[in-house]
């Protein structure tokens, strides 16, 4: 194991580091790991809603990732090869967790929307603070709140911002279903961040 | 605000149904043109538009975030990849002896066939 001081500019370079992870360079390997993991765990995240799944997606990435270094052609970056793997691997835990129920009717997912959503403009606007821990925090937990079906597709359509037809690929639903399910996991997270800013609004008013 | 006519909100309602599309310049053209009508005349579509759109700019924003990993996490992960970096080069260089110990075995064929099919003196 190497020491926790190591040089992280050292491989900078993705040619480089492939070639140090080949040959099996532990400084390689850390680097590898302190570079791209914390973007894999919190892409696993934002998909699974659970630190352990997206533990075991980390890891089962890394994993993977590394048996298929002799193989890797070095076509596009390695960051987006592991978020491929990750997303797949997610995409697999979740449908191993999900309850057995078909979620492709996409009827099944919509909400009761006969009421028109409220439109109280919000008072702040939210890009601003978007820094601030506190809406990250509400963001990451509403997505996490979000049923798998709704969750997938906003991560990979808004957060990971996979085109319609990409996204109705990996998942194996039509381009229809997708855009279904998009609009719905917006309206939700709309409404939840709605909910936030007009409930802060508020409090800094009685703060005043 | 005035209350909207029942009209006016079955519009709202079917306006909404359509803005992430709009957003996303998925909305074929004259779909688009009524849309952007609608808009003209009614302000609380116009907020609810604004509203998503700044809810899909939080979502993009999230995917760009530096993240960090727990440290616990980071260090299990580290031993598990410096485990399988090394069995890997193990396995590698096994094969590259079994690989050194099978050509040099054919040689040694080649040669003793050689051998006994040569013309004895």
């Amino acid at each position: 194991m190497p020491g926790p001081i190591i040089d992280l500019s050292l491989y900078d370079d993705e040619q480089a580091l492939l070639e140090g992870l080949r040959r099996g360079d532990p400084d390689a390997c850390t680097c590898f790991v302190k570079r791209f993991a914390p973007l894999v765990y919190a892409r696993a995240l934002r998909l699974l809603g659970d630190a352990d799944d997206a533990e075991n997606v980390l890891q089962t990435t890394f994993i993977k990732a590394c048996a298929a270094l002799p193989e890797y052609t070095g076509t596009g970056s390695l960051k987006s090869w592991l978020y491929r793997i990750a997303s797949n691997e997610g995409l697999m835990l979740l449908r191993q967790k999900r309850p057995q129920v078909g979620l492709d009717a996409a009827g099944e997912l919509a909400p009761d929307e006969a009421e028109l959503p409220s439109t109280t403009p919000w008072p702040t606007d939210p890009a601003r603070s978007v820094i601030e821990g506190e809406l990250r925090r509400e963001i990451a937990r509403a997505i996490a709140e979000l049923p798998a079906g709704l969750r997938e597709v906003v991560v990979l359509r808004d957060i990971e911002q996979l085109s319609t037809e990409e996204t109705a690929e990996r998942l194996g639903i039509s381009p229809g279903t997708v855009k279904v399910r998009l609009h719905r996991a917006r309206l939700r997270l709309r409404e939840t961040l709605a909910r936030y800013i007009a409930s802060e609004a508020s409090f800094h008013r009685d703060d005043a | 605000m005035t209350p909207m006519e029942p009209r006016e909100r079955r519009d709202c309602l079917e306006i909404v149904e359509q803005l992430s599309e709009y957003l996303d310049g998925e909305l074929n053209a004259d779909a688009r043109t009524a849309l952007e009508a609608h808009l003209r005349y009614c302000p609380e579509c116009q907020t609810f538009l604004a509203s998503l759109r700044q809810t899909m700019h939080l979502l993009h924003q999230l995917g760009e975030e530096p993240s960090s990993l727990p440290p616990a996490l980071e260090d299990r992960l580290l031993h598990q990849m410096q485990q399988q970096l090394t069995v890997r080069l193990t396995q590698q260089s096994s094969r590259q002896t079994e690989a050194d110990d099978t050509s040099s075995l054919a040689n040694d064929h080649v040669e003793s066939v050689a051998r006994s099919t040569m013309p004895n003196p």
